[in-house]
C-alpha cells in the first residue's frame, strides 16, 4: 500500500513539475491531467484498503461479505472528479487552440511576451 | 412546503434558468430565443433574489443543516441553511442580477452568457450552503469552470491567456484541496464537517494527527488561491481586467469572497469541536491574517503603478480582500461580522466602478489612464457613478466602504496591523485619484488640474484611440460594446461624442450606487441585520460594532492620498512606478508562488 502511494505521489509531483516547467501549452494541459489521475488513483487505492471485491450486492448472502468489498464511496466521489477533470481538460484545449490561432505559437513565454509588447 | 424545500428551491432556480437558456440556444427563431433567454435570466437570477425575502424569516427562526435526500450521515451530503448562507446568497445574487442587467445592454447578451451566469450563480449558492468537504470541492470547481468561460467570452488573446492561467493555477490548487479531502477521509471516514469533527474529537491515533494537520494545510492553501491573497494572487489581475465588464464586477465583487467564508465555516467548526486542532487552526488563521494585512499594502502599491484602468481596479480588489481576510482571521464573531460588512461594501463599490469605468473607457476607445481623457463628456451620470464607487472604496463618509473599512481598522486598534491598514487606505485614495484621470480634460487642451504637476497629459487623438497600444483594451471591451451604438473607430474619429446610456446599464449602476449609499447612511440597521444572522449574541450587545465618526481619519486619508498621488506624478515617482509595473511576470511565477505558499504554511504549522 505504501509503495503504491509513493508511486502515486511521484506521479503527482511529475505532473506538477510539468505544469511549472513545460513551456508548451498542450504539455501543461497533459501535466494537469497527470496530476488529476494521480489523485484519482490515490482515492481508489485507499478504497481498496478494506477489501478487494467489487462493491456489488447480488443477493442477501453477500451482505455478509461486506468486509471483503472495496470502499465504494471513494469510487463514487472519483466519478465526479473524473467528470470535472474532463471538463477542465476539454476547455483548456479549446483555449490552447484559440491561443495558437491568435499568436501562432504554443510557447507560453512567447505569448506572454507578445501580449506585453502589445500593451506597451 | 417545508422550510428546507424553500432553501433547496433557491439552489435549484439557477439550474432551471441554465436549462431554459441552453434550450433557448437551440432555437432558430430569434424572437423566441430572446424571449426564452430573458425568461431564463428572470428564473435563474431574479427569482432567487426575490425568494430571499421570505427565506429570511425561515432562517432567522431556525437554521437548518439537512442531509440531501435525507440520506444517513455517513453517505449524505450535508448542507447548511443558516445566516451565513443567507448573507452570502444576498451578496452573490445582487452581483449576478446587476451583471445580468448590465449585460442585457451589450452585445454579450444571449443564451450563452445567461447559462454561464446561472451556472456561476448556482455555484455561489451551493458553495455558501456546503457543509461537506467533497461537495465544497465540486462547488469550487463549478464556480471555477463557469468563471474561466465567462472570462474567455471577451473573445481576444489576452482574455484567453488570462482564462488559461487562471484555470491552470486554480485547477492545480484544487487537486491539493482534493489531497486534503483524501487525508481527512482516510483518517475519519467522513466528509461532512460535523462528521469529521465528531470523529476527530472522539480521538485518533498519534500517527494520524500529522496527516490531519497536513490535510488542513492543503485545504487552506488551495482555498487561498481562490481568495487571491498574498502570495497567490498572480492569476487575478489579468483575469478580472480581461473579462467583460459585467463579469469583472461579479468576479471581483463576489467570487473571491465566498470561498473565504466557506473555508471559515469548515475551519471554525474544527476549532470549536476538536480541542487538539484548535491551536493549529488559530495559527493558520493568524498566518492568513498576516498575509492579508500585507496584501492590502502590496496590492495597493501595485494598483497605483498600473496604467490600465481595469488593472487598477483588479489590484485594488486584491488589496481589499486583504482587509477582509485580516478581519476574518481573528476567528471571532465580531471579526466575522466585520469581514462580511467589508465584503459587501467592497462588492457594491467594485461593481459600480467596473461598470462605470468599463463603459467610459469603451466609449473613449482606450483604457490607459495616462492617455484617456474626456470621460466627463459621456455624461454626469457615469461620473457620478464613478464618484460614488471611488469614494466608498477610499472609505470616505457617508458611504458603505467608510463604515466597513473603519470597522476593520478598529479591530486592530493599537496593534501594528492598524498602521499597515491605515497606510494602505492612503494608497487606495491615490489609486482612485489616478483612475479619475479618465474624467479629466473634458474639453481638449484645457487642463483644470494644477499646473505644478508637470507630467504631460496628452489629449486623446483619433490615432491614439486606435493605436496598437490600446488595441488590446479596445478589442477586449469591444465584446461588450453597446448594441446598436456607433462603432469605436467612428467614435474616436469624431471625438468623444456623447452616447445615450442604455437602460440596463443605467439601472445596474444606479442600484449599485444606491446600495453603496444606503449601506453607509443606514449603517446601524444594516450592521444589526448582519450581526443578528451571523452572531445573535453579538447583535444583543449594544456596543458590538461602533459607527466611526466622520472627518477624523477620513480627512487624513484624503490629504495623504492626494500627496501620494502627487508624488506618483513626479518624474522620480513615475520611474519607480514604471519599474514596479514592468517587473517580470510569468506562468512559472504563478504556480511557483502557490508551491511556496503551501510549503510555507506547512513549515509554519509544523515548526514549533
Amino acid at each position: 500500500m505504501i509503495l503504491e502511494q509513493l508511486l502515486l505521489g511521484m506521479l503527482f509531483l511529475a505532473g506538477f513539475g510539468g505544469l511549472i516547467f513545460c513551456k508548451n501549452l498542450i504539455k501543461k494541459v497533459f501535466a494537469l491531467s497527470i496530476m488529476n489521475s494521480a489523485v484519482i488513483l490515490l482515492f481508489m487505492v485507499e478504497g481498496d484498503r478494506i477489501g478487494k471485491r467489487a462493491p456489488l450486492v447480488l443477493d442477501s448472502q453477500e451482505i455478509l461479505l461486506l468486509q471483503e468489498m472495496v470502499d465504494p464511496l471513494p469510487q463514487a466521489l472519483m466519478l465526479t472528479a473524473v467528470v470535472v477533470g474532463l471538463c477542465v481538460t476539454a476547455f483548456a484545449l479549446v483555449l490552447v487552440y484559440r491561443l495558437h490561432r491568435e499568436y501562432g505559437t504554443l510557447n507560453i513565454d512567447i505569448i506572454y511576451e507578445r501580449i506585453r509588447d502589445a500593451s506597451h | 412546503m417545508h422550510p428546507i424545500d424553500w432553501n433547496i428551491a433557491l439552489l435549484m432556480l439557477p439550474l432551471g434558468g441554465l436549462s431554459i437558456a441552453l434550450f433557448a440556444k437551440t432555437l432558430g427563431n430569434s424572437k423566441f430565443r430572446d424571449g426564452l433567454d430573458f425568461l431564463a435570466g428572470i428564473g435563474g437570477v431574479v427569482l432567487p433574489l426575490v425568494l430571499l425575502g421570505p427565506l429570511y424569516v425561515v432562517i432567522k427562526e431556525k437554521p437548518w443543516h439537512p442531509f440531501v435526500g435525507q440520506q444517513p450521515a455517513l453517505l449524505g451530503i450535508q448542507l447548511s441553511f443558516d445566516g451565513l448562507f443567507w448573507l452570502l446568497s444576498l451578496l452573490g445574487l445582487i452581483g449576478s442580477f446587476l451583471s445580468w442587467l448590465y449585460t442585457r445592454s451589450t452585445d454579450l447578451k444571449g443564451p450563452v452568457f445567461t447559462s454561464l451566469l446561472c451556472l456561476q450563480t448556482f455555484g455561489l449558492l451551493a458553495t455558501a450552503a456546503s457543509a461537506d468537504l467533497f461537495n465544497l470541492f465540486v462547488c469550487f470547481e463549478i464556480l471555477g469552470i463557469a468563471s474561466y468561460v465567462l472570462v474567455a467570452l471577451a473573445g481576444k488573446g489576452r482574455a484567453f491567456l488570462a482564462s488559461f492561467s487562471y484555470m491552470m493555477v486554480s485547477s492545480a490548487s484544487m487537486l491539493f484541496f482534493l489531497l486534503g479531502v483524501f487525508g481527512l477521509y482516510k483518517v475519519t471516514g467522513r466528509l461532512s464537517y460535523s462528521g469529521i469533527s465528531q470523529v476527530l474529537a472522539a480521538g485518533i491515533s498519534a500517527e494520524s494527527v500529522w496527516m490531519v494537520r497536513l490535510s488542513v494545510v492543503c485545504i487552506v492553501g488551495a482555498t487561498a488561491v481562490r481568495i487571491a491573497v498574498l502570495p497567490v494572487y498572480g492569476w487575478l489581475p489579468e483575469a478580472h481586467a480581461s473579462a467583460p465588464h459585467g463579469v469583472s464586477a461579479v468576479l471581483s465583487g463576489v467570487l473571491i469572497k465566498v470561498p473565504l467564508f466557506a473555508l471559515g465555516r469548515f475551519l471554525f467548526t474544527l476549532q470549536q469541536n476538536v480541542p487538539f486542532l484548535a491551536p493549529d487552526v488559530q495559527r493558520l488563521t493568524q498566518i492568513l491574517g498576516t498575509a492579508g494585512t500585507f496584501t492590502t499594502l502590496v496590492a495597493t502599491v501595485l494598483s497605483l503603478c498600473q496604467r490600465d484602468a481595469k488593472l487598477i481596479l483588479a489590484y485594488s480588489s486584491i488589496s481589499h480582500i486583504g482587509y477582509i481576510v485580516a478581519a476574518w482571521s481573528l476567528a471571532s464573531p465580531l471579526g466575522f461580522v466585520v469581514a462580511y460588512l467589508h465584503a459587501f461594501s467592497h462588492a457594491m463599490a467594485k461593481g459600480i466602478l467596473f461598470l462605470s469605468v468599463g463603459t467610459v473607457s469603451d466609449r473613449l476607445g482606450v483604457r490607459n489612464v495616462d492617455k484617456a481623457r474626456g470621460g466627463l463628456i459621456q455624461g454626469w451620470f457615469l461620473f457620478g457613478a464613478f464618484l460614488v464607487g471611488a469614494l466608498s472604496l477610499a472609505a470616505l463618509p457617508p458611504l458603505g466602504g467608510w463604515v466597513s473599512k473603519e470597522a476593520v481598522a478598529e479591530l486592530y486598534k493599537e496593534r501594528w496591523q492598524y498602521t499597515v491598514l491605515f497606510i494602505s487606505s492612503w494608497g487606495t485614495m491615490a489609486a482612485m485619484l489616478r483612475l479619475s484621470q479618465l474624467f479629466w480634460h473634458p474639453f481638449s487642451g484645457k487642463p483644470f488640474f494644477p499646473s505644478f504637476l508637470k507630467k504631460p497629459f496628452p489629449a486623446l487623438s483619433p490615432l491614439e484611440a486606435v493605436s496598437p497600444s490600446s488595441s488590446e483594451g479596445a478589442s477586449i471591451s469591444g465584446a461588450t460594446s453597446v448594441s446598436g451604438e456607433v462603432s469605436r473607430d467612428s467614435d474616436a474619429s469624431q471625438g468623444h461624442r456623447r452616447q445615450r446610456l442604455p437602460r440596463g446599464m443605467f439601472f445596474a449602476m444606479a442600484l449599485y450606487g444606491l446600495l453603496c449609499i444606503t449601506s453607509g447612511v443606514f449603517a446601524h440597521p444594516w450592521i444589526s441585520l448582519v450581526a443578528s444572522l451571523l452572531s445573535p449574541t453579538l447583535a444583543a450587545q449594544e456596543k458590538g460594532i461602533t459607527i466611526p465618526q466622520p472627518y477624523g481619519s477620513a480627512f487624513i486619508t484624503i490629504v495623504a492620498g492626494a500627496l501620494l498621488f502627487g508624488l506618483s506624478r513626479t518624474r522620480r515617482g513615475g520611474q519607480l512606478l514604471q519599474l514596479i509595473r514592468n517587473r517580470p511576470q510569468s506562468f512559472e511565477g504563478l504556480v511557483g508562488a502557490f508551491s511556496v505558499a503551501i510549503g510555507a504554511l506547512a513549515a509554519l504549522l509544523f515548526i514549533p
